[in-house]
């Protein structure tokens, strides 16, 4: 290999440590398997197939310390192969051993190639320049592996893609050739007419036509459905080129943290959720030493001892969780223990020592601020260093790693009850097949990935109980929210009777929630809300209709907190936006902005339009607790919107106010007349205003 | 320096210039039932979904059409502020029309959303 230069050289390493990943990642598996299970013959084979691989590969980017050393680990599985008998536990311990060394050994060769380390502790590489700790754009020099076949599949796609834009031109050309023959069908007719004669005959050429037009219809259909299999299959090829399930990087975790614990002589025991969360691929790389470094330190400062934990009331074995879930556009990875928590006191004193706090600051800060801060350079809680963890200097690494990937990390613990890190990554690609609904007007969605079964559900079906509301659905009892009650929506007006249901599932925990009406599964596009509204729990994310119009993601999550709860009880949540809905209709602008100011002061929200049409139209769509209307309007005015309202079978119930600058006497009774609920003069006053209001909702609520 | 002078519950206020990306009247608003009143709802700008704030007091009915000045926030993204009419741009030292602090409007707005 002499005769490559040191920058062809690392170049080429760099390759290779892509590639030894995914060997590395294999091994792990397969010596996992012969733990379990030492007569798997299958994983003694395949431990060797994929040590012969990397020893090879190894080999050929003169890495031959690397080389020898797979080379060592294949002569004992060759031996055991060769004997024909199932390995000892001894020998199992000694191939666990000996790729450990494996696993050391590209430790140093990915050093080695992304730049040496200034701190044997933490790799060069996570360390961001201290003074501009520069956001990178996501995917700018990183390189995924892809394979051949999946590119092939992709250009086939294309290819059907190709075909599609064919068939729909030639497609149109039927459609333009129907245009023309409709249009001599009305020669024909009008022609016939003229002459008084006979329309038979035309009558035959549109009936001709007509069936032309089905059969372009027809595959019309058939083309949109073909187009919508090609993007269908261009799309997962390429989230198969860019995402990976998030399970295959924590099984790439779960070996070295075995072999921390057992070097600890803590009894650890690893738990994963949420495996089959994508991850991009460029990502992982990146990924992983940040969270093996957040589970180093579980290892080493949250679990305690045995004794200790013993002595807590704790299972002797401590836990630890990795949880990966996707939020909106954010991939979420929860690493937790339920260890001895952070002591906010010990930290305390140790940001002072490190000169990061002052004595009284840190005296007024609250705890969990403190724990905050966990992630400040070169503080450590614990005072004797061990081999184990890089110490609290690596969190400031962590972070900062993580921030370069556009993430954030938090982190939460309490004292004796474990502690959490979690950090949130943003996807580069969301799609996401979700499930949409109405409430209120407006349109919602969830993911379908939680989606069970969704159907009608009638108010018989409903109960509350002590414990909160309860649905029933085809045999079965399950939690339930409200979403019209969650999201402050008022009650759909008049006599409804049957709703429509949705059954999700959260990690295992099924709830219903209705809704006013079902739409059906869509692909969306996932996007943020912003760090702004994006901090309001209930929402995931938003996605934009064909209209261009903004649509909430829901927050599983979220909704099964409120599940069954009693504050989904009809009950507004707290953070709600409370307050009756008026629609405002006045052709004047200034009594509009008036009453607007009066109304949203009286704690009342209002929609305000010009006309009774606009307010018919906006009736249809979004559902309001009172009508405030000007008596004289252009288009519609308000005493024939009030008749409109009340021959509605859903609107009819609606409280109904009417103003007029008329002559007071006959204007109340032709209010009256068309089924107002209360008369109001111009100008408008507060207590007048506000009187009215109540008196008709009142009036309302008592029928 | 140049501000952007805007009619806010009645009163001049101004943005500094940087911080301003672009002004267009407001579509189709979507409300965010849970969000505080202050903030409206939200629209989306090119595909990217913004958060319509009104910092008069009391907010008030967001009428489609009304101007929006979409402007930017740092590590907060972007956002857009709901006016009752776009001014001109003035020297910010000459300007009499009061600054508006948009940092500290949103670490109010920020406080309200997480409590």
């Amino acid at each position: 290999m002499s005769e490559l230069s040191p920058e062809e050289l690392r170049h080429l390493r760099s390759f290779f440590l892509d590639e030894a990943g995914e060997h590395l990642e294999g091994i792990d598996q397969a010596v996992s398997a012969l733990e379990a299970k030492p007569d798997d013959a299958a994983a003694l084979s395949s431990l060797l197939r994929k040590l012969h691989t990397l020893k090879g590969s190894a080999g050929s980017v003169a890495l031959d310390e690397l080389s020898q050393d797979a080379h060592v680990v294949e002569d004992r599985v060759v031996a055991i192969r060769d004997a024909g008998r199932v390995p000892s536990p001894e020998e199992v311990e000694a191939l666990v051993a000996g790729v450990e060394g494996i696993r050391r050994r590209i430790a140093q060769v990915q050093r080695m190639v992304h730049g040496t380390p200034s701190d044997a502790r933490v790799p060069a590489r996570w360390r961001a320049p201290r003074d501009a700790p520069r956001r990178e754009r996501r995917g700018e020099g990183m390189q995924i592996r892809v394979e051949v076949d999946q590119v092939d599949e992709l250009m086939e796609a294309v290819g059907e893609l190709v075909l599609d834009r064919t068939r729909i031109a030639r497609r149109l050309l039927e459609l333009e050739g129907c245009v023309r023959d409709v249009a001599k069908v009305r020669s024909a007719l009008r022609a016939a007419v003229k002459a008084g004669g006979a329309v038979d005959e035309v009558a035959d050429e549109l009936s001709e036509t007509l069936r032309h037009l089905e059969r372009a219809a027809t595959g019309m259909n058939e083309d949109a459905e073909h187009l919508r299999r090609t993007s269908q299959v261009l799309k997962e090829g390429l989230e198969q080129v860019r995402m990976m399930e998030v399970g295959r990087l924590f099984q790439r975790l779960a070996a070295p943290v075995k072999e921390m614990a057992r070097r600890a002589r803590k009894q650890v025991e690893l738990v994963f959720a949420g495996e089959h969360t994508a991850i991009d691929k460029a990502v992982v790389e990146r990924v992983a030493d940040p969270l093996l470094h957040l589970l180093r330190n579980a290892v080493a400062h949250g679990i305690e001892a045995e004794e200790a934990r013993v002595a807590a009331g704790k299972p002797p074995a401590g836990r630890i969780e990795m949880v990966a879930r996707q939020r909106g556009d954010q991939l979420i990875i929860e690493v937790s223990d339920d260890g001895a928590g952070i002591d906010p006191q010990a930290l305390r004193a140790a940001l002072v020592r490190a000169g990061r706090l002052g004595a009284d600051e840190a005296a007024r800060l609250a705890d969990a601020d403190v724990v905050a801060q966990v992630f400040t350079a070169r503080v450590s809680t614990r005072d004797a260093a061990d081999d184990l963890a890089g110490r609290g200097v690596g969190l400031d690494a962590v972070k900062e790693a993580i921030e370069r990937l556009g993430g954030v990390i938090a982190c939460a613990s309490a004292r004796g009850g474990g502690t959490r890190f979690t950090v949130r990554l943003p996807l580069t690609t969301a799609i996401e097949r979700a499930l949409l609904f109405k409430v209120g007007g407006n349109v919602y969605a969830v993911p379908v990935a939680h989606v069970v079964e969704q159907g009608p559900v009638a108010p018989a079906d409903i109960r509350s109980t002590p414990e909160g509301e309860r649905v029933t659905l085809r045999g079965r009892t399950l939690p339930l929210v409200r979403l019209g009650a969650l999201l402050g929506e008022p009650p759909p007006p008049g006599p409804s009777t049957r709703r429509s249901a949705v059954v999700l599932d959260w990690e295992g925990m099924r709830f219903g929630m209705t809704c006013d009406k079902l739409i059906g599964p869509r692909e969306i596009v996932v996007k943020g809300l912003g760090p702004l509204v994006g901090g309001l729990p209930l929402y995931a994310g938003a996605t934009i209709s064909g209209a261009g119009k903004v649509q909430l993601i829901l927050d599983v999550a979220e909704l099964a907190r409120h599940a069954g709860s009693p504050a989904s009880l009809g009950a507004r949540p707290t953070g709600a936006v409370g307050g009756p809905r008026v629609l405002l209709a006045d052709d004047s602008r200034s009594l509009r902005e008036t009453a607007a100011l009066l109304l949203a002061q009286g704690g009342y929200r209002v929609e305000a339009v010009a006309d009774g049409w606009e307010a018919w139209e906006l009736l249809q769509d979004r559902r309001f607790d009172l009508l405030l209307t000007d008596g004289e309007m252009p288009r519609l005015d308000g005493y024939e919107l009030c008749g409109k309202i009340r021959r509605h079978p859903a609107l009819r119930g609606m409280p109904v106010v009417v103003m007029t600058s008329r002559a007071p006497e006959p204007s109340r009774e032709r209010a009256l007349a068309a089924g107002a609920d209360a008369f109001l003069p111009k100008p408008l006053r507060r207590v007048a205003l506000m009187g009215a209001l109540a008196a008709a909702m009142g009036k309302r609520q008592a029928q | 320096m140049e501000v952007l002078v805007v009619e806010l519950g009645g009163e001049r206020r101004s943005l500094p210039d940087t911080s301003v990306r672009e002004i267009l009247p407001l579509g189709h608003l979507t409300p965010v039932p849970t969000a505080p009143p202050s903030v409206c709802g939200v629209v989306q700008v090119r595909g990217q979904v913004l958060a319509v704030i009104d910092l008069a007091r009391p907010p008030r009915v967001a009428r489609v059409g009304a101007p929006l000045v979409v402007v930017e926030l740092g590590a907060d993204g972007a956002a857009a502020l709901l006016v009752d009419r776009v001014g001109d741009v003035e020297d910010a030292a000459a300007s009499t029309a009061r600054p508006i602090d948009l940092a500290a409007e949103l670490a109010a707005l920020r406080k309200e959303i997480s409590a």
